[in-house]
């Protein structure tokens, strides 16, 4: 709810890219493309995107007439209305993506307000505006909403009442036909989604602004006009789409419906009241005392609403599980650069009350803020302490029993194990799936293991509110093995390739790091990372490779494996050359980085992969395994292989030492890829999920 | 010489490995016993913990011990983490063999390690995961901590060469052959040809033993034969395999003679043996290749695979067929049904060949292997 603002907007030196997907329609297209020049602001830096899907028609004769700021892509066959927008978006070089549909009528001052709430709005994630059906003139869409079960359908509204409730309307979702969207993050979050051919591709993507804690909105003083549906191709694959869009996400939408018409309604009596009790018809109004207390109840009632939106809310942590040092893997960066980032981002609003044994404190000081709790585990209790300042304050003591949440009053609980045994009905919860080991490869675990997670993971897919899931293909696995509903899952990469420091030359790699390049393989020492068949690969390339093989370099946290591994290697015959050196802290890894040659990673399994981040950001090449989530974090980055197989292995090493161009390909498509994990990103998701669940809204 | 066997896979239903285990053990015994060599038989090794280890092979002689068949598995389990950490064995052997890919710590004691096969590694799709980690991990082990090495086949020898260039060169480390035999005794006469015997094809049902191109070929056959000779398929439920149940389920319901047994003991097998046409194998990995052995024991003709071990245990008297070729073995098997002579000379070829290998020639060579250690 915006209150009309007449104070003068400057724009920034802007650069904008329009994209316009055609197919066919030249008429059409050439008094759309008019009334978009006819209407650009005259000293607007920008481009027109026009992609082809394939006509059949004049076009293609009447494109190859057009000049900057044109440009042109030609598709040679019909590859539909999401893979036309990303191709073109690959190309394209603007802050703002404008994506427009060539069967508009553009109206004078149809840009400016759209841009406009990207000043008003911080977290403005789509923008679109309010169409008008070309023929009728009526209005065709402001926005879209959903219904009982979940399917979008538009917002229809008579303009003047969409007018009245403000400049910027927040709104779940928009129609692609003209919107706008930052370019960086329609990249990152990969763009439309291809799955879908000709529909909700525009749904799904505000969704996923949505996932992002970005809030969808409607300028509703740009009004343009619109051929409804005019383009081929519309309406074919309706039944497909539907289904596809349903699975992913009818159950939130569905939330999301009913959230959205009790917020609409409590909105529509609150401004019924204020118009009632507006200075003109004096403070305290006229009529009938029922009425009056109804307008007041509408009053305190959008109050409470506001209130409960921007509270501060407490968020219970577990993190009992966490051990000193390097034992837990990947997920001990993980937690405390999420932590810290959402403290950054939301920090006034999140206060954290995190779960930890005492060893973890000294680890947790930079990680929390100012004002969170520390609840440490004594024998029959937890003992509270706050963050003040660099000290933590002692705070009393809670019960190690049911009644903790309550007494600790928690919003929602967050788990990054997992499973946390502080759950309890009426509290919504937040669930970590890291990986699906126990499932997908439970040969590398003790059945002990196996059983144990088994049991637990039964538990919260029973339990948890929503999961959190370290990649796309960890989503798929766990919703395929539990049948959770995708909806109650999303993804946060673990982008935390930036925790560690820039190298310096103060800090030198551990001892025993070698002088020339190496392999490098940073990962505990457990099964499934696959080390037997790296020391076997490893061997035939050293012998191959004689006095100029790179040595190979084994980090992780030192246990009984370690030692067995150090054994085989002697027994093959390499101890001078696989060094192994332990857990190695931030600034000797960072060094480590540095000097390393390669990347090698033979995981059989994966669900995320932090170190090949961390070589991209380093410039280092990597060497990854064709499985698990591997390939869709390394993307076109890396030099893949079959990790079951030595010779294979063996193979990439040997071409990667050798040819350096390949070396330096590899590190410059790394580095492209990188920008596709923003820690600021992510935990905005994870933050917004958090968030939502604190205050008992659909995400 | 007082020497420690392991014949944990025995305790077990009984694959390949686990018949030679339990075979050369017995041949070791009988041939060491009069040598004035005592034997331990393990029924729990390292890692492999039976639930069960009364079911394992055992002798009746007073020479002959089974320390660990009384265990339960959480004392074994103790038992073998205590020689880890040092503790000797009972009975101080001086030497302990292992069959069944484990190589446990023994401080004291030396271990002679046999590789019965490395598909493991060398054909990552035929191999569990379970198995895959277990016996890589086992094998490196092994590595270090085997005082000799013992290769069932010169394939599965040339695999590790493969597998760890120039390592046997470089470790100096001591090596032989120890080829598996018949454990049934040999024919008197090769078979004769016969219009109702069925083709046979023993091993268990699993990817690597290829039963999809034994089906392929046999459908091809019974389209062309004249005979239509049943299947028999003997061997107990592996892995991967319900695809290839389907098919037998497939084949029996269009009324073609396919008959599944399961696992057959090894008294019922030798009567499939001797009551069979043709052995049928087309894996694509062996280690040794036992069933062809035992075949060519029984005097019966085979077309088995010309991949890793099989042509060195065939020889120039089995005939093959690749196993990515379905028409080239059902060509073999009706040139083989068509003519009397032809099976007549390869049923012959096949018992000769078959005293080339004898686990009483095996044991001695083990035992001489060992007393140079």
């Amino acid at each position: 709810m915006e209150i009309a603002d007449d104070r003068p907007r400057f724009f920034p030196p802007l650069h904008l890219s329009f994209i316009i997907p055609l197919y066919n329609c030249l008429p059409l297209t050439q008094a759309m493309v008019a009334s978009l020049q006819a209407t650009l602001p005259p000293s607007l830096d920008h481009e027109i995107i026009l992609v082809d899907d394939g006509s059949t028609d004049g076009t293609r004769a009447w494109l190859a007439t057009l000049a900057p700021p044109f440009r042109v892509l030609l598709n040679e066959r019909n590859l539909g209305y999401a893979a036309a927008n990303n191709r073109a978006a690959s190309l394209a070089t603007g802050k703002f993506l404008v994506l427009l549909n060539n069967d508009l009528v553009l109206q004078p001052g149809w840009l400016e307000p759209m841009l406009a709430a990207y000043d008003r709005h911080p977290r403005a994630g789509i923008v679109g505006n309010i169409q008008l059906d070309a023929r009728s003139g009526i209005v065709d869409h402001a926005g879209m909403v959903f219904q009982k079960d979940g399917y979008p359908v538009h917002h229809r509204d008579s303009l003047e009442a969409m007018q009245r409730a403000g400049e910027w309307v927040e709104i779940p979702a928009l129609t692609g036909a003209c919107c706008i969207v930052n370019r960086a993050w329609f990249r990152r979050t990969g763009g439309l989604d291809e799955g879908y051919r000709n529909g909700f591709e525009d749904v799904d993507l505000c969704l996923r602004a949505r996932e992002d804690g970005m809030i969808n909105l409607v300028a509703t003083r740009s009004v343009v006009q619109h051929h409804i549906s005019s383009s081929e191709g519309r309406g074919a694959y309706d039944q497909r789409n539907t289904q596809r869009f349903l699975k992913r996400w009818s159950p939130r939408t569905a939330a999301l419906e009913i959230e959205w018409s009790r917020r609409l309604s409590r909105e529509r009596a609150a401004n019924a009241a204020r118009q009632f009790f507006s200075p003109l018809t004096h403070r305290f109004g006229f009529g009938p005392a029922a009425l009056r207390q109804r307008h007041r109840f509408a009053l305190a009632s959008e109050q409470q609403a506001r209130q409960a939106a921007t509270r501060p809310v407490r968020i219970g942590i577990d993190l009992l599980r966490m051990q000193p040092g390097g034992a837990n893997g990947g997920i001990k960066p993980f937690v405390y650069s999420f932590l810290a980032e959402i403290g950054r981002q939301r920090g006034p609003i999140f206060n954290f009350a995190v779960l930890a044994q005492p060893s973890l404190r000294n680890e947790l000081g930079p990680v929390l803020r100012p004002g969170d709790y520390l609840l440490e585990p004594r024998l029959d209790s937890f003992a509270v302490f706050q963050r003040r300042g660099e000290l933590w304050r002692p705070d009393g003591n809670l019960p190690f029993d049911a009644t903790l949440v309550a007494r600790a009053g928690f919003d929602t609980l967050y788990a990054p194990f997992g499973y946390s045994s502080f759950t309890s009905p009426g509290l919504p919860s937040i669930s970590l799936i890291v990986d699906l080991l126990h499932r997908d490869l439970p040969a590398a675990l003790p059945i002990e293991e196996v059983n144990h997670r088994e049991s637990w993971f039964r538990k919260i897919a029973g339990e948890s509110t929503y999961f959190q899931c370290n990649s796309r293909h960890v989503l798929t696995r766990f919703c395929k093995h539990y049948g959770v509903h995708p909806s109650r899952c999303f993804h946060v990469y673990n982008a935390v390739q930036d925790r560690l420091p820039e190298p310096v030359s103060s800090v030198p790699p551990p001892t025993d790091t070698p002088e020339t390049p190496f392999f490098l393989y940073p990962a505990n020492f457990w099964p499934h990372k696959n080390h037997e068949t790296l020391l076997v690969a490893y061997r035939a390339y050293a012998i191959g490779a004689g006095s100029r093989a790179w040595p190979l370099v084994l980090t992780g946290q030192p246990d009984q494996r370690m030692k067995l591994l150090a054994e085989m290697a002697g027994g093959l015959g390499l101890a001078d050359r696989v060094h192994f050196l332990g857990h190695v802290g931030d600034h000797a890894f960072s060094a480590l980085w540095s000097h390393a040659g390669a990347l090698v990673i033979p995981s059989l399994h994966e669900g995320f992969g932090i170190p090949l981040l961390e070589a991209m950001r380093f410039g280092v090449p990597i060497l990854a395994a064709n499985t698990t989530s591997l390939p869709e974090v390394g993307g076109d980055a890396c030099m893949f292989f079959d990790a079951r197989d030595p010779h294979l292995l063996a193979d990439a090493m040997r071409k990667i030492a050798i040819r350096e161009g390949l070396r330096d390909d590899l590190i410059k498509r790394g580095r492209n890829r990188l920008a596709a994990f923003s820690l600021e990103l992510e935990a905005g998701r994870l933050a917004h999920f958090l968030d939502a669940t604190a205050r008992r809204q659909p995400p | 010489m007082r020497i420690a066997l392991d014949v944990a896979q025995t305790c077990v239903e009984r694959a390949g490995c686990a018949w030679y285990a339990d075979a050369l053990s017995r041949a070791l015994i009988a041939e060491g016993l009069p040598l004035g060599h005592t034997f331990d038989l393990y029924h729990h090794f390292g890692d492999w913990i039976n639930h069960d280890p009364t079911t394992g092979t055992m002798i009746d002689d007073r020479r002959v011990t089974a320390p660990l068949r009384g265990m339960n598995p959480i004392a074994a389990r103790q038992f073998w983490a205590e020689v880890g950490t040092g503790e000797p064995l009972p009975g101080k052997p001086d030497v302990v063999l292992s069959f069944s890919f484990h190589a446990p710590k023994m401080p004291h004691t030396k271990l002679v390690y046999t590789a019965q096969d490395l598909a493991f590694w060398t054909r990552p799709d035929f191999a569990t995961d379970a198995a895959r980690l277990l016996c890589q991990r086992e094998l490196l082990l092994a590595l270090t901590r085997s005082a000799g090495l013992l290769f069932v086949s010169e394939s599965t020898r040339r695999e590790f060469e493969f597998l760890f260039p120039d390592w046997l060169e470089q470790s100096q480390r001591p090596h032989a052959l120890a080829p598996g035999a018949s454990r049934f005794p040999r024919a008197a006469a090769p078979h004769e040809w016969s219009a109702d015997t069925p083709w046979l094809a023993a091993g268990s049902v699993e990817p690597r033993k290829n039963h999809e191109t034994l089906l392929d070929a046999y459908a091809r056959y019974l389209a062309r034969s004249p005979q239509r000779r049943p299947l028999v398929i003997a061997g107990g439920h592996g892995w991967k395999s319900d695809a290839i149940h389907r098919r037998f389920d497939e084949f029996a319901e269009r009324g073609a003679p396919v008959r599944y047994l399961g696992y057959v003991p090894d008294r019922e097998l030798a009567a499939l043996y001797d009551t069979s046409f043709a052995l049928l194998a087309p894996s694509w990995h062996e280690g040794f290749g036992l069933p062809l052995v035992e075949a060519m024991g029984a005097g019966l003709p085979a077309i088995v695979s010309d991949c890793t071990s099989l042509p060195e245990v065939g020889g120039e008297a089995a005939w093959y067929a690749s196993p990515s070729q379905p028409e080239l073995l059902a060509d073999r098997m009706l040139a083989l049904e068509s003519d009397h002579g032809t099976y007549a000379a390869c049923a012959a070829a096949n018992l000769a060949r078959s005293q080339a290998f004898s686990w009483q020639v095996t044991a001695k060579s083990v035992l001489e292997f060992i007393a140079r250690l």
